[in-house]
This record gives structure tokens, sequence and C-alpha cells, in this order.
């Protein structure tokens, strides 16, 4: 894939252009193929097929004169409002007032009806003058409503969307962070908002918000809001200073890490493992834990030797496309170096800790023991904004990277 | 570039010179000439401001004897349209060719300029010297000629800063070297004064034209919103036309929709079109190619004659962008933008063409409608039709009690958006026809009506100002013969002409005529018809007026050559206007 344009200037001379591949080449005819049921039934359907398509049209504000759907909204907006005034101290409104926005409703509903009634007829019209269309003609139109139709879905997905919360923590939306979610959309929160905000405003709010969603406007409205950090952390409820637990500590410490992963260990008998333990030591250490061992004197070759791994992530992120790695992140997703903690469901969520050096200078709980000297790490693995894997190599596509040190630890 | 496009440049660019050749020649030597003129009367460029600011085509002695010594008879008023003339030509034939001398060539004459000046340090300016003159002949043959050898190009480039600098010399001889601002003519104060500061602008035809050049160019945009607002307003684009009434209507309601709708406007029609050019949505929609069924607001708009479909309408050039099939076309619109840039040069061509012939429009335009307003302004004040000017003033007061008496009432913004509605759906070409039927229907009786109401109107105000009364003098003037009580009528003349007199002592006649019939009243005066010449007993009175010590008789006041008395009478201000 060639995506840089200045190494496609730079080899321009002496290489050859590869293409793009074309999705919408043209397709055999279907007259052969297709039965001749399906051929009248899809001739039959073509009005209503244009109709749908020029419906989407105008939802998706496609027409290249945005006035029209622009003055069918406004006659959409008159109508809403003769039917549900904005004030709600009626007796404030003049009668006048009250008159022409009737009538204002009313001539706008009589207006997008005819519209709507005229477009059908003329198109009914021109299509018994003009001559019947092609099968491959029908199957095209088909084709852009359904086209139409997916960027419709795509765009108003919501419980997609809601969902859409892997951050890097949890492997799946967490429900608490669902339920928050449904709760802003949901009713409860709503019949606040009418308590505050008039019936009319509100629902003229959703109604035009609606009609407007699919226009490309809104759509790169909504994409360059999503990049203000301050939107994100809205939507995904995760500033900093709301969590208590961020205002104890900034990270889990070794006692915690302990604590909470013991679960992972293994018990390997320790006559077996003991050499292997020592054969790293320096000598130091090797008296170390003979002395250790000295201590629990009764029987200690019953005994088995609890280790532990543990495997801290280091995270980084890249906050323009092309500035250097920072390991500053979103308060919302994993940061710089977190542990993988495995809940009670089977689920695992990724807490933040101590840097790796920090956790190698504490001093370690009762009994337990590094058995590496050092932590262990791997590669950079490169992953896209929202932590999904792309590759072993730094690209494009790439807004953060991890990498995680692992080691081991023994209890006797 | 192509051989073939080179050469036909070369054609196009001979024929455009010789025609400019053909035409400088005169312009250029009447110039000349007009320089040894000035360069022979020191004080002609004086008088040529002079003129110039008064308008008086009369000349000075001083400018009559220099124009006779050069037997051309160039009047002051013919030089300055020659001059105007070949300022205008120059800045158009630099308009005319796109090429323009490029800045190095520029530079080059520019620092020619100087060092031609240091070289010919005796005379004033380079070409009041006979070298100089013989140069800029030379100069100018080579062009006429046209030889073979010599580049066009080079020709080309080097004429046109030649004349310039030429013009900005002989303007710069013939006007001040520091012009007045603007302000001053408004004020009486003193130009002096701010003269000696220094910083004054300098009138030169290079920068003119430069600017002017410039300014045809960025102009297109404000041309472009000029014709929208046409369309606009005449319904040739009726979704727009509503819109805009819809955006008016929201201004009304809440004005700080002015703020608001620029920002939109900023917003989505420039930020968020260059997002989605930078960062496509991914969006994959087909075009269709036919597309059926028309929009029942641009059938109602159009009559019948149905411009826009919807196939027009949607997947025009901005829809196609959106589409995912672009991609593919890129390759090909890069190896298109690659060819010879001789489409754009000609597009660029066409387009200051076109600017330049839509600001000539614009200002003859501001100039008609400054006429009419002018027009107006005077008809309404001068009070030449009393009852006209009468009728317009009693309207305009009755019109100020009313508005200020009922604004507290009116609700704006009804008023005003209704209105606007209403004058846009009046100025719908369709309907404007049906309305103006409508409202004709009753004409008959109301022409009657008007007609009677026009009788009784007549009646309605009266003029009976008194007229404004002056008395005119004239004196008769008696010369003294040979015996002591023999006197001769002489002349009748507004003068005294008492022995301090300045017609007396230069030994002139008085201005005056013979008869009391060649007599006339000021301007804008006549005489009374109830009145005849009076002779004024009073004699000491006026004498004393004037201070005059010399002796009187009856009515007569006498000197040693002549004595004279005073003749009055009675004159009314005629109601017509002095033009």
């Amino acid at each position: 894939m060639d995506t840089n344009p200045k190494a496609s200037v730079l080899s321009e001379n002496k290489k050859f252009k590869a293409r793009f591949i074309h999705n919408h080449g043209q397709k055999p005819s279907f007259i052969q193929i297709t039965p001749p049921m399906i051929s009248s039934v899809l001739f039959h359907a073509y009005p209503l097929l244009i109709i749908i398509d020029n419906a989407l049209a105008n939802i998706m504000w496609l027409s290249d004169d945005k006035c029209l759907p622009f003055i069918y909204l406004t006659s959409v907006w008159l109508i809403i409002s003769s039917f549900i005034p904005t004030e709600t101290n009626v007796s404030r409104i003049l009668p006048f007032s009250k008159l022409l926005s009737l009538w204002l409703g009313f001539i706008s509903g009589i207006f997008l009806l005819l519209s709507f009634m005229y477009y059908v007829i003329s198109l009914l019209t021109s299509l018994r003058n003009a001559e019947p269309p092609t099968l491959d003609e029908i199957v095209v139109l088909l084709e852009s409503v359904l086209g139409k139709l997916e960027v419709l879905r795509d765009e108003l997905n919501v419980w997609k969307k809601l969902k859409t919360s892997f951050n890097g923590v949890n492997k799946k939306c967490s429900n608490k962070r669902l339920f928050l979610r449904l709760f802003l959309v949901g009713t409860v929160f709503q019949i606040i908002i009418i308590r505050y905000i008039s019936v009319g405003a509100y629902a003229r709010f959703f109604i035009i918000s609606a009609l407007v969603y699919h226009s490309t406007s809104f759509q790169a409205t909504l994409r360059l809001l999503w990049r203000f950090t301050l939107v994100r952390n809205f939507y995904h409820m995760g500033i900093k200073n709301f969590k208590i637990s961020n205002w104890l500590s900034n990270g889990l410490t070794m006692d915690q890490i302990i604590i909470l992963t013991q679960d992972s260990s293994i018990i390997v008998p320790l006559v077996e493992f003991l050499p292997l333990l020592l054969q790293n030591k320096k000598d130091e250490d090797h008296i170390q834990i003979l002395q250790l061992l000295n201590e629990q004197k009764e029987g200690f070759e019953d005994h088995g030797l609890k280790i532990l791994e543990i495997e801290v992530h280091e995270n980084q992120r890249k906050w323009h496309r092309n500035k250097h790695w920072s390991t500053l992140l979103l308060p919302y997703e994993r940061q710089n170096f977190s542990i993988e903690i495995k809940n009670a469901d089977g689920s695992s969520t990724m807490r933040s800790c101590l840097s790796t050096h920090d956790l190698g200078e504490e001093e370690l709980p009762n009994d337990w023991h590094w058995i590496n000297n050092d932590w262990d790490g791997t590669d950079w693995v490169y992953s896209d904004s929202y932590w999904r894997e792309t590759g072993r190599y730094d690209s494009l596509e790439s807004f953060t990277r991890s990498r995680r040190w692992r080691r081991r630890l023994f209890h006797l | 570039m192509s051989e073939s496009s080179t050469s036909r440049r070369n054609t196009s660019r001979d024929a455009v010179k010789s025609y400019f050749a053909g035409k400088y020649n005169k312009v250029l030597d009447s110039i000349l000439e007009a320089e040894a003129a000035i360069s022979r009367s020191p004080n002609v460029a004086e008088d040529l401001l002079e003129s110039s600011a008064s308008g008086n085509s009369e000349m000075s002695q001083a400018s009559l004897a220099a124009s006779s010594a050069t037997n051309q008879g160039i009047s002051k008023k013919e030089l300055l349209q020659q001059i105007a003339g070949s300022l205008l030509s120059t800045s158009i034939e630099r308009l005319k060719t796109t090429q323009s001398p490029d800045a190095s060539s520029m530079l080059e004459y520019s620092e020619d300029a100087p060092y031609e000046e240091q070289e010919c340090g005796d005379c004033d300016g380079p070409f009041k010297c006979p070298v100089h003159l013989g140069q800029a002949a030379a100069y100018y043959d080579d062009d006429i000629d046209a030889e073979p050898a010599l580049e066009a190009t080079t020709s080309n480039t080097e004429r046109d800063p030649f004349i310039d600098v030429f013009l900005d010399k002989l303007i710069s001889r013939l006007v001040p070297e520091k012009l007045p601002e603007r302000e001053h003519f408004s004020s009486n104060a003193t130009i002096e004064h701010d003269l000696d500061t220094g910083r004054v602008p300098v009138f030169s035809a290079t920068v003119l034209g430069s600017n002017f050049k410039k300014l045809s160019k960025k102009m297109g945009s404000i041309f472009e919103l000029q014709d929208s607002i046409v369309r606009l307003l005449t319904w040739r684009n009726p979704t727009g036309t509503v819109t805009s009434l819809i955006i008016f209507t929201l201004i009304c309601f809440n004005p700080m929709y002015l703020v608001i709708l620029p920002i939109f406007r900023f917003i989505y029609g420039i930020v968020v079109p260059g997002y989605i050019r930078r960062h496509p949505l991914q969006r994959s929609i087909y075009p269709l190619k036919r597309n059926h069924g028309s929009s029942l607001l641009y059938d109602v708009c159009y009559e019948g004659k149905n411009e826009y479909t919807y196939g027009q309408q949607f997947f025009s050039k901005s829809f196609m962008d959106t589409l995912e099939s672009r991609n593919q076309e890129k390759d090909e619109i890069s190896e298109l933008d690659k060819r010879p840039e001789n489409t754009q040069e000609l597009k660029h061509g066409m387009k200051v063409l076109i600017n330049l012939r839509d600001m000539q429009d614009m200002t003859s335009g501001t100039l008609h409608v400054i006429d009419t307003i002018n027009n107006f302004l005077r008809k309404a004040s001068s009070f030449q039709n009393e009852g006209h000017s009468t009728k317009r003033f009693f309207a305009g007061f009755l019109l100020i009690a009313v508005l200020k008496i009922l604004s507290p009432f009116v609700n704006w913004s009804y008023t005003f958006s209704i209105s606007a509605w209403c004058l846009l759906i009046y100025m719908h070409p369709k309907a404007h026809p049906k309305i103006i039927k409508f409202f004709q229907k009753g004409k008959v009786e109301k022409e009657y009506k008007n007609l009677k109401r026009k009788e009784n109107q007549t009646y309605n105000m009266i003029f009976d100002e008194k007229p404004e009364i002056k008395y005119i003098e004239i004196f008769e003037i008696y010369k003294k013969g040979l015996l002591p009580n023999d006197w001769k009528f002489f002349k009748l003349s507004s003068s005294i002409f008492d022995p301090l007199d300045s017609y007396r002592r230069a030994q002139q006649f008085p201005p005056g005529v013979d008869s009391l019939q060649d007599v006339i009243p000021p301007p804008g005066w006549i005489f009374d018809p109830n009145f005849e010449w009076k002779i004024d007993a009073d004699v000491e009175r006026w004498v004393t007026e004037r201070g005059l010590n010399l002796p009187t008789t009856d009515d007569f006041l006498l000197d040693p050559m002549f004595k004279r008395r005073r003749l009055i009478h009675r004159v009314i201000k005629s109601s017509k206007q002095v033009t």
C-alpha cells in the first residue's frame, strides 16, 4: 500500500505506479441469469426503489442544492411548532402569534405533502414516458439503496456505539459503564431534562438533530468534536478526579499486586526446583536462600515452593501523527504501567501500577523473594487508538504501543 | 511549452504590438511636443494646475505666448486629455497582455532609470536634452519597424517600463510634488502646514496601473457575490431565495443570528469541507445515471420549463467528490494537471477581462446611481416647482411625525420578515404580472378619483409669500463741456468714476451703457413694473456712505471734470431658479 505521498513523488520517475482496486466495475449482464419472475418483481418495484433512494438521499443531505432539504427541515420545524408551542407559559403568547404559528404549521404540512405527492406523480409520468429501465439499472439502484442503508446503519448503530468502550482497560464494555450510558440516553434522565426544558423545545431538538444527523457536516462535526480529550473523557466518564481510587494512590504497589494475583501462582516441589533456583544466583543470594531454608527447619522436603510470575504492561500513546511517543495516556484507558488483574467472573481488568523500576526497588512482603535479578522485557507491540493490535512495526495507523515486563517471585 | 503555442503567442503579440505602436506614435509625439512647450515656459505647469482645478479654459497671457511660440496651438485642455489618454491606454495595455513584464525586467529598468539621470545632470529630466529625445525616438522607431532580428518579447518587456517611467516623469513634473490629502479639500485648513511633515503620497501611473491590475484579479469574488445576490432576488435560484428569506426571518426575530450565521458559514462552508477533503468519511454511495421526477418548488418557480431535475440536482460535482470512486480518478487528474498551462493561462486572462468589464459596469452603474440621487435631491430641495417641493416637505414631515408616534407599537420582527417575504413574492417573475393585474383592476375608477383629488389638491396649498425686494443703483455721469455750465451726458455706469476711481486713473472708460433701456437687473431679479427710475435726491447720504469728499449741487456730485447723480430702481426677486 502506497500511502506516503512523498515517497511516491520521489520514485515516480523510475518506478511503476500500481492502481487502486475498483469495487464497482462493470458487472455481467443479469438478463441471462435472472429468473423472469424476479425481473418482473424488480421492474414493478422500480418506482418505489427510486422514491426510497431519493428519500435516503434527502436524509443524508446528498443533494448539491442544500437549500431544498433546509426548506423541508424548516417546514418540519414549523409543523412541530404548531403542535407544541415553545413557551410553557401559555398566557404570555399573543393570540396573533399563536394563529400565525398554527397557520404556518398548516401551510408547511400542506407544502410537504404536496411536494411529496408532486414528486411521486412527476416521477411516475416521467417513468411512463421514458424507456423502461434495464435490469442492470435496477440492480445498480438496488445497490445504491443498500449502500445508503448500510451507511445509515453504521452511523446509527447506537447499541454498538454504546458498547464501543473498549479502551484497553477491559476486554468488554463493563456493565457499569453500559448502564451509565443507557441511563444518560434512557428515560429517567430524559424525564428530568423535560422538567427543565419545554416539551416543544425537547421534541424540536431531537427531531431536528435526527434529520441532520446523517449529513456529512454533522458527521464531520462529531468526528471533530471527538478529537477533544474533554469530550472523550465525558463519553467514557473517565475523568480522573471522579475516581476515589485515583486519589488514594498512583498505582498498585507490590503488596497489592501479590495479594491480587496470588491465585495464579503455581506450587512446585521444592526439592526439584531448588537446584534450578540456586543455579542462577550469585554467592550472596545463594547463602541467603540457604539461610532462609534453614530457618524453616521442619521437614522442608515436603514443602512446596510457591512461584508467581508478574507481567507488567508498559503502555505509550502517540498524541499527534508525526510526533514522538508519550508516556501520557488518556485517563480512562490503561495507564503507563499497568497490570492485568483477573476478576471473579473470569474477565480481566487492566489496573495501573507503579513503574517496573519502582516495583523492583520496593521491599517485598513476608517470605517473597525475586527469582530473576531483573525484569525481562519483550519488544513493542503497536496498536491503534483503541488498543487493537496492528503489528510489530510502527505505522501511520498505530497510535498506541505496549510491551511486557516479566519477573518471577517465589514464596517459601 | 510546445513550439506551436509559442509561435501562436508570438503572432498574437506582434499584432497587439503593432496596434499599440500605432496608437502610441501619436500620443508620444504629442507628449514630446507638449514637453518641449512646457520646458520653454517656466510657469506653464502652475497654469495647467490652475486651469485643471477651476475648469476654466481661458488661457493666461503667459501660456498663450508660449503656445503661440511653438506654433502647435496645443491648449492645456488638449494636453491634459492626451496625458490622461496615454495613461489609460498604458494601463489597459498592461492588463491586456497578461504576461506582464516579470519582476526581474522591472527591476533592471528601475536600476537603469537613476543611472540615466546621473548621466545627464545638466538637463532637468532624462528627456529634456536633445540627446535623450533622440534616444527616445530611436527607442520608439525600433518598435514601429519591428525588425525581425529584434525579439518580440524583449521589445515588449522593455517598452512597458519605458512608457511607465516616461509617464511618471512627465506627470511628476506637471503635478506638484506633494499632493495635499483629501481631507484638506473639505476643510479649509492651510495645506502648507501638513506638507512640511513630508509623509505625503505621490501620484504614480505605474502604481496606479499595477494596483488596478491586482484589483481586477481580486474583484472576482465580489462580483460573484453580487451576481449571486442578483440571482437570489430574481428567483433564478428559488430554493436559495426561500432559504435566504427564512434566514432573514430568523435574523429579524433574533439579531444574534447576525453573528451566529457568519460563524456557522465559516465552520460549515470552509472548515468542515476542508476536514472532509483531508479525512473523507468512509461512505460508499453509488451514483445513478438516470433520475426521474422533479421537485414541486422548482417546477413552481420555473414556469413549466423545468431547468432543474433531480438528476441535475443530485450527483453533481460536489456530490461526486464524496464518492468512493473518486479515488480511481485521482491518477488521471494528476496527469491532467501536468499539462502545459495553456488553458489555465487563457482562462486566467479571460477572467481578468471579465472582471475588468464588470468593474467598468460597476463604475458606470455607480455613476448612474449617484447622478440619480443628485437629481432627486436637487429637484426636491430647489423649490423650482414650488408645489412639488412643498408637497415633498409636507409628506416628509408627516411621515416623521407618524413614524415616531407609531414606532413603539410596531413589532419589528414581524414587520421586517413579512415585508421581506411580500417583497420577494412580488418580485417573483411568475407572480409579478398577476399581482400587478390584480391591483390594476379598478384602474379606470381610480384614475377618475385621482383627477378629482388633484383638482382639490390645487386648492390645498397657497403660495403667497411676500417676494424679496431690493433697490438697485446706477450712476448717470455727465462730462464737463467747454462752457462752465455745459454738461454733456457721458455714460450710465455702476461705478462712480470719481478722481480716485481705478478706471479713471487708468484713463479708460468706465463699464456702462448709454441708454436706460439697456440697464438690466441682476440675474434672478426683475424690475418692479410699478416703479420707475428715480433720481436719488438725498445726495449727501450716499456720498458720505462712500466717504467721498467732493462738493454737491442739487442731485449731483461734482468734481472738476465729471458730475454724476444716482438713479435707483426697485427690483423683485423672481421665483425662477438661477442656473
